[in-house]
């Protein structure tokens, strides 16, 4: 980013003074048309580019979630006293078992990082990854701890991370959302994980396709007219657009406000072509379709997730949050991890390479994690209960260290112990690297300041590259 | 607002202190003046003398003297036919008809404005402001959507006391107190849903901690919907900016926490939470039919408690067993007769729960005749004072703090409070005529909806982070006329500004620096162009394309009968459909449900607040997802063609005339002659185009229709008001 190319207006001042309604949105598509138009189209499009607090490592964000709470102990998180314990109990309740990992371990990568049997393709990308196991979060029930991940905050709504991100920087492409969530969740706490709460809704994200249903067949909504072609669309566009000018004519004092909605249509013309071009695969390589396991039944679903996620980098998208559910393992652990960890497993090792070869990685922050991590005894050890107080997440990308392993559980994976990132910490974290101070990216609401991390949250600084 | 602990990154400790002190003095000078305007007293002043004919009325004199200030001039006054369809549009949210137009010439403003006040239509348009500061839902958001089946009743009481005119002074006690008000019915029951719909932590597992979140919730929404005070912002500590102690917010605390919120039950799956509350039979047949109706949901709730206990034991034989079977290198149960007698058990436990659950089906079906239900507030019966809760947190007890002992200077104190909540004291309280603030929140938020922007321009913030009042003299004159003469008559007070002259002004025309020195009108010299709010804008389109029921839904709601109660298994809204019933719904758009985190496309793109939170101002931001909405969306597709077969069968003589005819019906005034020939070149060429694409000369005619209406229905014509 330019830094001589921003005016100076203070974030919270610019949107305090474009809520009053006057010229609230002349969109960014009014950059670049006229200059004079520009310089004030500029100034009031929540989505122009913004600059950051200090230069960004990261210019965007791939979170790839994984809803229900993945096993660390069966996926990262090695721990050989928990495999010499199986089956003792070591608590007063004496049904509680310990369960070892019913899977190998192995050391990848010249950190020496674990990785089990389960993913081998990310053990291979281990050199990439910066592990991080001392994760911690706040409640261990799924819709709070949800809350909690993706909004900071599981006890009021609360604007999502995402929405955040764009706030604070606004997106790359004028033809297309800056942030987007594919296939997202619409039950526990549904569009909260996406909301932009009292952020001004412009910085909301922009759901694509269905949860847990093949992106394949996902359907945008009101991308297409059911009758009529783009250019008998565009003939009856500029028929409107007349309307408009006339009226904007007529009402001088109000012109501004008129050309913003004769903007906003041209706008969402533009997208109805960029949006389902990006999402059109059709062109890629079929070389590239497989490394990101499209084709392979297990790995299909996910992998075209992974795969829009980075055309959506490409195309200048700013947060870009992927999901997968069915991590929640309370039984039938032997078969439903390798089941979830085959979904995700060549697809997220794909995305990783795929970046790398187009120059995308040096800016890209990718996020995997769930709300949180799995105990290592339960009743019954078929499952794993839920763990909040130690999981494991991983970073890679974007300024953040490579091959590099941060944090530890006890020697059972049942608390985190050393290297600790609590929730907030990641959200310090995450705008850290996009170039935002988490303290002074605030909104002003209800006669307060509000942030991502609420009074909370440090930087890793130890991940940092 | 959260339990932010005892460190504030926000505020530093120099500013900390800075505002302590600001705060020490302004305690000083309690007894006199308080600092903050909003909490002085109302102060009436001379109505400004302004010579010639220019006012209309009180309020022109007020506005015009600070045009006389600045040298300003405004613009003339608005046409008829802009008038009409403001004048229609602000009483009643919908758009005249082609009669109502040509009848205001004769019954004027004054004579319309009348009819309109006494329309039923009223109430539905007012009602939808006050839904919004209400955060009124039909479910619960939060961690578990559960469905509130029967806060319909609630929305309805709001219809119907803006229709009565219910003077607003009652209208806050009801909805406070109404349970303990002299001669209580069924309304005043109805009306503390208020309290009662707000989102609530169901999963939350230590009950003092739901408790406190409950009441922090009902202290927000009631400080800064009546008040326009953030007291909520005091749970944690002493207000960072406004003159409101931490002991205040916990001397109201105690008066919620000593009632009885019933807001029906939670989610099955956490009933040892302990959240659960019945929801209150109402009507003149409920202790006939409230018993019996009781006994069947008890049944039914008995055998789900009963299955569902049944099924998870079962799962967790179940998984032992796959454990088992693992641990011991075995295929199959039946290779270990220990692992087999576990899994009969485990089917057989399934098997019964399955019959369980199958009874209850049947039964469901058998509904016994019910009486009306409603969310409300009662008393607790054990009134207690509440321990002030250090840093906010709920069980770091400090000390007791007497219930309602408010000390926010400026405001009366509360009457002493009796046996019981202090529900009805705080309701006194809340509309005492000595209180600063609940009339000029009003006030201010009535100018705003009739206006476009308020005299406040923070309408739910009167505090010190809020704006200061433009025309504060102005302001004080509303509030005083709304309480003394108009006897807290809300349709008095809008009689009174639609009658002014500032109101009847043009949104556009020659104006001596008016744009110049104040773009932004903060002098009201011209009319502000508003965007239609997105009830007002679906109302039209139905009406428009001949669509519209202007009947209340029979049942109540969509979701009224969907539910029969949460503990029956559907549990939330992601468990039923009524997506498609929703999509086709004609009724007017408050009738809607609100289903909280479930908002349909239209009403998320033309911002509809978050039902989450109280709010009283909307958004109306213009963005790419709503114009790719107006251009493809089947609502609007499907209200264009409608609106295009009534071209059609009105057999005009040619595109001239029904294009005069769509004008009225769209923008209430005909197009402008350039527009009309563009419209008319459109609907020419369009059907050469399409009988040219082989399509019978109806259906080029229908289509053609079809496309002049959606752009009309997108144009700012339509969707915008002068």
């Amino acid at each position: 980013m330019n830094d001589t190319d921003f005016p100076e207006t203070p974030r919270r001042d610019f949107l305090q003074s474009t809520a009053s309604g006057f010229g609230y949105l002349a969109l960014a598509g009014l950059l670049g048309e006229s200059s004079a138009k520009a310089a004030s189209g500029d100034a009031n499009s929540p989505f122009a580019p913004k600059r950051p607090h200090f230069p960004a490592r990261a210019k965007r964000v791939i979170f790839l979630c994984m809803k229900g709470g993945p096993s660390h102990l069966d996926m990262f998180d090695y721990k050989p006293k928990l495999q010499a314990d199986d089956g003792k109990s070591l608590g007063s309740n004496e049904k509680i078992k310990m369960l070892g990992s019913l899977w190998n371990f192995k050391q990848h990568g010249q950190d020496g990082m674990w990785f089990s049997e389960l993913v081998p393709n990310l053990a291979g990308s281990a050199d990439d990854i910066c592990m991080l196991h001392g994760m911690q979060t706040e409640n261990p029930e799924h819709a709070q701890a949800l809350d909690f991940l993706h909004t900071g905050s599981f006890q009021f709504v609360r604007p999502s991370m995402g929405s955040w991100a764009v706030y604070g920087l606004g997106t790359e492409n004028r033809d297309l959302p800056g942030f987007v969530t594919i296939n997202p969740p619409h039950v526990l706490g549904g569009a909260k994980y996406y909301g932009s709460s009292f952020l001004p809704a412009a910085f909301q994200g922009t759901p694509v396709g269905e949860y847990q249903k093949n992106l394949k067949d996902a359907q945008l909504s009101n991308m297409s007219h059911p009758r009529l072609s783009r250019d008998e669309q565009r003939k009856r566009l500029d028929l409107l657009q007349t309307l408009n000018r006339g009226k904007a004519a007529r009402l001088p004092e109000n012109q501004s406000e008129v050309e913003a909605v004769i903007e906003s249509f041209e706008l969402g013309f533009r997208m109805q072509k960029a949006l389902p071009a990006v999402m059109d695969i059709s062109g890629e390589d079929p070389r590239t379709l497989g490394l990101y396991g499209i084709g392979q039944s297990a790995s299909d679903s996910f992998g075209r997730q992974c795969l829009l996620a980075r055309r959506m980098a490409e195309s200048g998208v700013r947060f870009i949050q992927l999901n997968d559910g069915d991590w929640d393992h309370h039984g039938g652990l032997a078969g439903n991890m390798p089941k979830a960890c085959g979904r995700i497993d060549k697809p997220i090792a794909g995305l990783i390479q795929d970046l790398k070869q187009r120059g995308l990685f040096d800016d890209t922050l990718i996020v995997w994690g769930g709300e949180f991590g799995r105990t290592p005894d339960d009743g019954t050890r078929d499952g794993r209960g839920h763990n909040a107080k130690g999981f494991t997440m991983f970073m890679a990308g974007g300024g953040v260290k490579r091959g590099f392993k941060y944090g530890a559980t006890d020697e059972y994976g049942r608390e985190a112990v050393e290297g600790k990132i609590h929730i907030h910490d990641l959200h310090a974290t995450i705008l850290h690297l996009l170039g935002l101070d988490h303290e002074a990216l605030t909104y002003k609401w209800a006669g307060r300041d509000f942030r991502l991390t609420d009074v909370h949250g440090n930087v890793a600084k130890e991940v940092l590259a | 607002m959260g339990e932010t602990g005892n460190r504030s990154i926000f505020w530093p400790a120099k500013w900390c202190l800075l505002f302590s002190l600001i705060r020490g003095v302004s305690f000083l000078a309690v007894a006199e003046e308080p600092e903050l305007w909003s909490l002085q007293s109302v102060n009436v002043s001379a109505v400004p003398e302004i010579p010639g004919e220019w006012p209309l009325s009180e309020i022109d004199h007020f506005i015009a003297s600070k045009w006389r200030d600045k040298g300003v001039e405004p613009v003339g006054d608005a046409s008829p036919e802009i008038l009409v369809r403001r004048l229609y549009f602000n009483l009643t949210g919908l758009p005249p008809t082609l009669k109502q137009i040509s009848d205001f010439s004769e019954t004027g403003l004054e004579g319309t404005l009348d009819q309109l006040l006494a329309s039923p239509r009223f109430g539905e348009k007012w009602a939808r402001h006050w839904l919004d500061l209400a955060r009124y839902a039909e479910s619960n958001g939060a961690d578990r959507n559960v469905v509130f089946a029967h806060a319909w009743r609630y929305r309805n009481w709001v219809i119907d006391a803006f229709n009565s005119d219910l003077p607003y002074n009652q209208f806050i006690q009801e909805q406070i107190a109404g349970d303990l008000l002299p001669g209580a019915g069924d309304s005043q029951l109805v009306a503390t849903g208020f309290l009662t719909l707000g989102p609530k932590s169901f999963q939350e597992t230590n009950r003092e901690k739901f408790l406190m979140d409950m009441v922090d919730e009902q202290i927000d929404v009631m400080s800064r919907s009546i008040l326009g005070l953030t007291i909520a912002c005091s749970r944690c500590h002493d207000h960072k900016f406004d003159p409101i102690p931490q002991a205040d917010y916990y001397a109201l605390a105690g008066i919620l926490l000593s009632s009885k919120t019933l807001h029906g039950p939670g989610p099955l799956y956490f009933q040892n939470h302990q959240h659960n509350q019945p929801v209150l039979a109402i009507g003149s047949e409920k202790e006939k039919l409230d018993p019996g109706v009781q006994k069947w949901r008890g049944e039914i709730y008995g055998k789900t408690v009963k299955a569902m206990t049944l099924r998870s034991a079962a799962y967790k034989i179940k998984r032992t067993v796959t454990g088992s079977l693992r641990e011991g290198g075995l295929k199959k149960p039946e290779e270990d007769p220990a692992l087999l007698k576990m899994h009969n058990e485990s089917e057989a436990m399934y098997a019964e729960a399955k019959e369980l659950l199958d009874q209850r089906e049947t039964m469901m079906k058998e509904v016994p005749a019910k009486p009306g239900y409603a969310m409300v507030m009662q008393e607790s019966g054990k009134p207690e004072d509440c321990h002030l809760r250090e840093r906010g947190v709920h069980n770091e007890h400090g000390e007791k703090v007497p219930r309602g002992r408010l000390t926010i200077p400026g405001m009366p104190s509360l009457d002493e409070i009796g046996g019981g909540s202090g529900r009805r004291e705080l309701a006194d309280w809340l509309v005492s005529e000595k209180n600063p603030l609940t009339a000029r929140v009003m006030v201010n938020r009535i100018w705003y909806h009739l206006f476009g922007s308020g005299l406040v321009r923070t309408v739910d913030n009167f505090g010190v982070t809020g704006d200061e009042p433009t025309h504060p003299e102005l302001l004080d004159y509303l509030a005083e006329k709304f309480v003394e003469d108009d006897q807290w008559s809300v349709k008095k007070l809008i009689r009174r500004i639609v009658l002014s002259r500032t109101w009847q002004l043009a949104g556009s025309g020659e104006s001596k620096v008016g744009q110049e020195l104040d773009p932004g009108n903060t002098l009201y010299w011209r009319a502000n162009l508003r965007r239609l709010d997105v009830e007002a804008f679906h109302d039209a389109v139905l009406a428009v394309s001949g669509k519209l029921d202007l009947n209340p839904p029979l049942k109540g709601s969509l979701l009224a009968d969907t539910f029969l109660g949460n503990e029956y298994g559907k549990p939330s809204v992601d468990r039923v459909n009524v997506r498609a019933e929703m999509k086709s719904f004609a009724h007017r758009a408050v009738y809607l449900p609100v289903v909280r985190n479930e908002i349909p496309d239209l009403y998320k793109q033309f911002d509809f607040p978050d039902a989450n939170t109280t709010s009283g101002a909307r958004g109306a931001r213009t963005i790419p997802s709503q114009a790719l909405f107006l251009m493809n969306d089947e609502f609007i597709e499907g209200c264009s063609k409608a609106a295009g077969e009534m071209v059609l069968t009105q057999g005009f003589m040619d595109d001239g005339s029904a294009l005069d005819w769509a004008a009225l019906q769209t923008e209430g005034r005909p197009f402008s002659s350039e527009i009309k020939r563009g419209l008319e070149t459109y609907l020419k060429e369009q059907r050469s185009h399409l009988i040219g694409k082989g399509k019978s000369a109806e259906e080029a005619e229908l289509e053609s229709w079809t496309d002049v209406f959606q752009v009309l229905f997108s144009g700012v014509g339509f969707r915008f008001l002068e």
